[in-house]
């Protein structure tokens, strides 16, 4: 095993980079590449619409004469100018706002230090756009997704060590790649899988290919949080020291003077590059910062934007990669509590992703017909005065309020999406007029119905978890009537019900389908594919029972008309001693459960079942800490691809059947060839033995 | 099955051995008594008083006529099984940890504890099977192991030796001139060696250990891998979870037993369910762990194996002795397939 | 002479006459006391019979009532039974003795633990299969994409 301590991480290239205190003149100047061709007539026009873009992207006043654009011998320009700003601070915040910059339909702007071109004397002949070179990828990122066997990895960390391991259908252990100390805290994937991060005392490494090589170094010390965009390109990171400038000899730091005392930093994760720090909301110590609420910055779904919101004032929304602010001001809400990106359907996602790889031709009809929504957000306030409590629907960057709602007798709301932004359920706990009981209303919004219709459901105890099916049309609901509900000793355990909700299209609601009573859980977790759901006790030390549900079982063999509920079937309960998480695999045909030391777990390790609740392998392992299923980036299959392999399902079902039998009976063969040799080895030992008694 | 709860003892049991035939069990425990029962209904046929401390050791002779005993209050006596009449009486300086008949019923053996100035030592008396109480006061053999103390000894190859198990996890093998015949270079164990049982022609033996592991030895000579003889080979290991207390062979069927669990202090700390005191039943060629039982509500201390290999006996830390029999199913099995049962 | 024989007949008639009444007598009281014997033979007979009839009614009505508690008892089962999924025909139903529902659940159960366990292994070949498949066909637009 190598061992990594972070001593033990090269930072020299990071040293190089910022160690520079000689300022040079050329520091100021960037190149501006992908910008338009154009003649000599139309020249002035597209530098003043540059002049124009760098005010508003990034609250710049650039003079005309600061271009200067290199052309060919006719006349017509070459696609690129060299822009001399004022100092290197604007030159860094002109290629913030401008580099990625849709300056139209079909040009994208690259800006690049002009000091990162390194030999500009022949830059006109070679010029090789400088992030293709930083970005090219030492191995395939996605290398393990293309595995024959289709199997998905996961990382296990315990005691010192780290490792990242094959999901075998067997169970048998086959350690893809580990590490003794990789990491000093914990460990993270990003959304999709690509990058694996690992948390240091002077930042954060990225790691990923098939070998996992060091990708990426983000140096924010003693950073304790982190938090990665949709489409892994940013990286949040949240430190509880407040950045000190690069005066710091400790280290190599790209921080400057402007982000003293800042706690939260926001990065570019291929180039490693510093986008932006932020302080915390409030004053040091202030009530807002006495817990930090993780992501502290919520990214849009199309990575467009990312919020924050400072609680009782306003939300703040930022474009990146400029990080200006967007419209140039907050969103001013008196009292907002809290704020919710919509997500998007699978088809915004791949509208936006061809978006993002330019596959958006005009002339593409189908793609065309999936327009992409407006970023949605939800807020609330909570009652002000006179003023009721409400929710608010809004569409950014436009700022129209789609939706709002007025609510009474409010103690505290949750805002849950449905995974395609198709429902929102806002959870209104409320209180009686005395204010002694607590109960609770579900607001329903059907977001992409015209007018947005609400639904309330009102629910007379108090209700302690609600999840949407992911992509679904249920939900899950946890309720109680305990009079212990909020005393937090040991030992207490909450009697709740649970209740199954799903949207009955005939009478245009949401309906309980069915409701069982007499339960201690109180977590809910939907396989990622829907239908499968586990129901749980966490938290407790004396019960550590995992329900495992069906919503769909029986749903063939009987009369669904009748009773949308039918299918709902409890398929089996297990215990997990100690248990303190629960994830499911991507597939949704796994799930794991472990028992954490950092929890304090009564009996560390893991567990791997599969759906229907059948044990598949459990450890138990001293200082187990850490179990992390590694996510997939959605399927680069086309919806066609999809049809046709369900078409042709049988097919593959005799193949793979096939080849489970013969893995099955290879596996047996060698056993049953192992125990025969150790039988054959066992009786001829015997027999000298019996020999040697006969012999006495 | 549901085993039969045994309850006559007070305290914790030390060690339980069932007769020749199988249906007797005798039953040692810190109550200071011992008990005999019937092994196929769980009554109790009588008791055998006089000790005036914990009983830590038993050994009923192969005609179950007389019975011997080891006690902390540092004597070993000799009973007579059918009328508990006890025939004689020996003392020591320190108390009797082990006691055992030689193969041919006309030698025991009894391992002395280490303790203040005393030397633990390994003694044989001969026993005059005709004389009843008239008896030697003075040992055959003494062996002083130098180095750890002895905590379990038995009779191996026809009387030929005599196996020692230490408190450092060390086996040692004595002549009946009671010298050092061959010694374990390796330790066996790391830890204490907490049983000893042996297999019914005395080739073979099992320990069990502190350590969490039960090992099969073979008792040699067999050439080792230089060509040289070895007189104590390993062959077989199986290791679990708790610290093990006892270890025993099923004869006629390839399994072992062995039962433990964490010591009660150690328990309180971290809940019944870390106890580990479910009775665990080991392939004993392939290694596999074929069956787990529940134990009683605290360590297991000693388990014995009827001789017929109709069931098995454990005796607890909670002061039961719980006795199984085994159903038809057991005997009928054959998990592995007929053409995978090893010779016995 | 004729009046001593006259005497002596008539003598001898009286006697006679005597004889057969007592005869008579003793017949008559033999008859009487018969009859007294019969009528008390009778009187037992009816005591008892009437004591059979009777003990014979009371067990008949214990028989019903133990029947009656029965049938109750498996209508109960049958009704917590049937309200737990038991599929039964519920024209038998009066005829199915506890024991035999009990079996009946038994079985069902059994069946039931069965099907859910075929259902079961369906739905996770289903899934199994059509996830395997979808990888498998994506594994060359991996390398594709990769090479892009």
């Amino acid at each position: 095993m190598a061992s990594y301590d972070h001593e033990d991480i090269d930072y020299s290239d990071l040293e190089q980079r910022y160690a520079s205190q000689y300022v040079s003149p050329l520091d100021s100047v960037v190149i501006l590449d992908g910008a338009p061709v154009v003649g000599p007539d139309r020249a002035d026009k597209l530098i003043g619409a540059i002049v124009k873009s760098a005010s508003k992207e990034a609250g710049l006043t650039v003079p005309r004469s600061a271009f200067e654009m290199p052309t060919e011998s006719d006349g017509q320009s070459k696609g690129f100018m060299f822009v001399t700003l004022n100092n290197p601070t604007e030159a860094q915040a002109f290629q913030r706002a401008l580099h990625e910059f849709k300056f139209d339909k079909r040009h994208t702007f690259r800006v690049v230090p002009f000091a990162d071109v390194g030999n500009y004397e022949q830059l006109e002949e070679t010029y090789v756009e400088p992030p293709t070179e930083e970005w090219a990828p030492r191995e395939h990122f996605r290398a393990w997704l293309a595995d024959p066997a289709g199997r998905d990895q996961f990382v296990l960390y315990r005691g010192d060590d780290v490792q990242i391991a094959w999901n075998n259908k067997g169970g048998a252990q086959e350690i893809a790649h580990e590490r003794s100390r990789w990491t000093e805290s914990y460990t993270q994937w990003s959304p999709y899988g690509t990058l694996f991060a690992t948390i240091h005392g002077p930042g954060v490494a990225l790691w990923g290919g098939s070998s996992f090589e060091r990708l990426n170094r983000f140096a924010h010390p003693e950073v304790k949080l982190i938090d990665f965009s949709p489409f892994e390109r940013y990286l949040v990171t949240w430190s509880p020291r407040p950045i000190e400038a690069s005066t710091d000899t400790r280290g190599p730091s790209p921080f400057t003077e402007e982000d003293e005392g800042n706690q939260v930093a926001v990065w570019d994760v291929m180039t490693g590059a510093l986008l932006r720090t932020f302080p915390m909301v409030g004053e040091p110590n202030s009530e807002l910062n006495k817990r930090i609420v993780w992501p502290m910055f919520k990214w849009s779904p199309d990575e467009k934007y990312l919020g924050r919101v400072t609680p009782g004032q306003q939300i703040s929304i930022y474009e990146v990669p400029s990080m200006g602010l967007l419209g140039k001001k907050s969103l001013k809400v008196d009292g907002v509590v809290d704020f919710e990106w919509s997500p998007l359907s699978d088809k915004e996602r791949e509208a936006v992703e061809d978006e993002k790889a330019g596959r958006v031709k005009a002339d593409d009809k189908k793609k065309a017909a999936v327009p992409i929504r407006e970023n949605t957000i939800a807020f609330w306030t909570p009652e002000v005065q006179n003023q009721p409590a409400r929710v608010t629907l809004m569409h950014l960057p436009s700022r129209t309020t789609i939706r709002s709602k007025n609510l009474f007798n409010v103690h505290d709301c949750k805002i849950h999406w449905q995974s395609n932004g198709d429902y929102l359920c806002v959870k209104v706990d409320r209180h009686t007029k005395t204010g002694k009981t607590r109960y609770c209303n579900l607001e329903l919004f059907r977001v992409r119905e015209k007018d947005c219709p609400v639904q309330v459901i009102e629910i007379k105890d108090a209700v302690t978890a609600f999840a949407w099916e992911p992509k679904g049309q249920r939900f899950v609901l946890i309720t109680t009537a305990d009079p212990n509900l909020g005393q937090v000793a040991p030992g207490v355990l909450l009697k709740t019900s649970v209740s199954f909700y799903g949207y009955d299209s005939r009478k245009g609601d949401f309906l309980v389908q069915k409701t069982f009573d007499n339960k201690n859980s109180n977590s809910v977790y939907w396989s990622p594919k829907g239908r499968h759901v586990l129901i749980a006790t966490l938290g407790s030390n004396s019960k550590f029972d995992i329900d495992f549900w069906d919503l769909d079982l029986d749903r063939e063999d009987k009369a669904t008309e009748n009773d949308p509920g039918a299918g709902i079937r409890l398929i089996t309960t297990v215990e997990h001693y100690g248990l303190t998480d629960i994830e499911w695999d991507p597939s949704g045909r796994y799930v794991a459960t472990s028992a954490s030391t950092w929890m304090s777990s009564m009996e560390s390790g893991y567990a791997i079942w599969d759906f229907k609740g059948v044990e598949l392998q459990k450890h138990t392992l001293d200082k187990f800490k850490q179990f992390l299923w590694r996510p997939r980036p959605p399927t680069l299959l086309t919806r066609d691809d999809q049809k046709k392999i369900r078409k042709n399902l049988r097919e593959y079902s005799r193949q793979f059947e096939e080849q489970d039998q013969l893995e099955a009976s290879n596996v047996s063969s060698e056993l049953i060839a192992l125990r025969k040799r150790l039988i054959e080895e066992w009786n001829a030992w015997r027999r000298v033995a019996k020999d040697e008694i006969e012999r006495r | 099955m549901r085993p039969i709860l045994l309850s006559g003892h007070e305290r914790s049991l030390t060690q339980i051995k069932y007769n020749a035939e199988g249906d007797l069990l005798f039953s040692a425990s810190k109550d200071h008594v011992i008990n005999v029962w019937h092994s196929h209904n769980g009554e109790r046929l009588g008791t055998y008083d006089g000790h005036n401390g914990t009983v830590w050791t038993i050994d009923v002779d192969s005609t179950s006529t007389f019975l011997v005993s080891g006690s902390a209050d540092n004597m070993m006596k000799l009973w007579n099984v059918r009328t508990g009449e006890c025939l004689k009486t020996w003392e020591f300086t320190t108390a009797i940890k082990r006691v055992m008949w030689s193969e041919d019923d006309s030698k025991i053996l009894a391992v002395t504890e280490q303790r203040m100035g005393y030397k633990g030592a390994v003694r044989v008396f001969e026993i005059n099977r005709e004389a009843g109480a008239t008896q030697s006061e003075e040992p055959l053999i003494t062996i002083t192991p130098s180095g750890s103390k002895a905590t379990v000894a038995a009779w191996c190859a026809l009387d030929q030796y005599i196996v020692t198990g230490h408190e450092n996890g060390t086996l040692n093998l004595w002549d009946m001139d009671g010298e050092l015949f061959y010694e374990k270079e390796d330790r066996a164990h790391q830890e204490l060696i907490t049983d000893m049982q042996m297999s019914p022609d005395g080739t073979y033996f099992i320990t069990s250990s502190k350590d969490k592991s039960a090992k099969i030895w073979s008792v040699g000579p067999d050439k080792n891998a230089q060509g040289d003889e070895d007189y104590l080979t390993l062959i077989k290991t199986f290791t679990g979870e708790p610290p093990l207390n006892s270890a025993a062979i099923l004869p006629g069927k390839p399994y072992i037993i062995c039962g433990g669990g964490q010591e009660a202090m150690a328990v309180t700390t971290t809940g019944a369910r870390h106890g580990h005191f479910e009775i665990r039943f080991w392939h004993r060629v392939f290694e596999e762990e074929v069956a787990r039982v529940k134990g009683g509500f605290g360590p297991c201390n000693t388990v014995a194996v009827h001789p017929q290999t109709k069931g098995y006996a454990i005796g607890g830390e909670d002061g039961y002795v719980r006795v199984h029999h085994f159903d038809d199913d057991f005997f009928n099995a054959k998990p592995y397939g007929a053409s995978l049962e090893p010779e016995d | 002479d004729e009046r001593d024989t006259l005497i002596a007949r008539t003598q001898i008639i009286k006697r006679r006459k005597e004889l057969a009444d007592e005869q008579t007598a003793r017949t008559e009281k033999q008859e009487a006391h018969q009859r007294t014997l019969r009528a008390q033979q009778k009187a037992e007979e009816d005591a008892k019979r009437a004591k059979d009839e009777l003990r014979n009614r009371e067990l008949e009505r214990v028989r019903k009532e133990v029947e009656s508690v029965k049938a109750a008892e498996a209508a109960k089962i049958a009704e917590s039974l049937v309200k737990g999924g038991l599929k039964v025909d519920l024209e038998k139903l009066p005829e199915l003795s506890a024991a035999d529902l009990v079996k009946l659940q038994v079985e069902q159960i059994e069946k039931d633990k069965k099907d859910l366990s075929t259902k079961l292994t369906g739905v996770a070949k289903r899934i199994d299969h059509l996830e395997r498949a979808f990888r498998r066909e994506e594994i060359p637009l991996v390398k594709q994409d990769y090479e892009q």
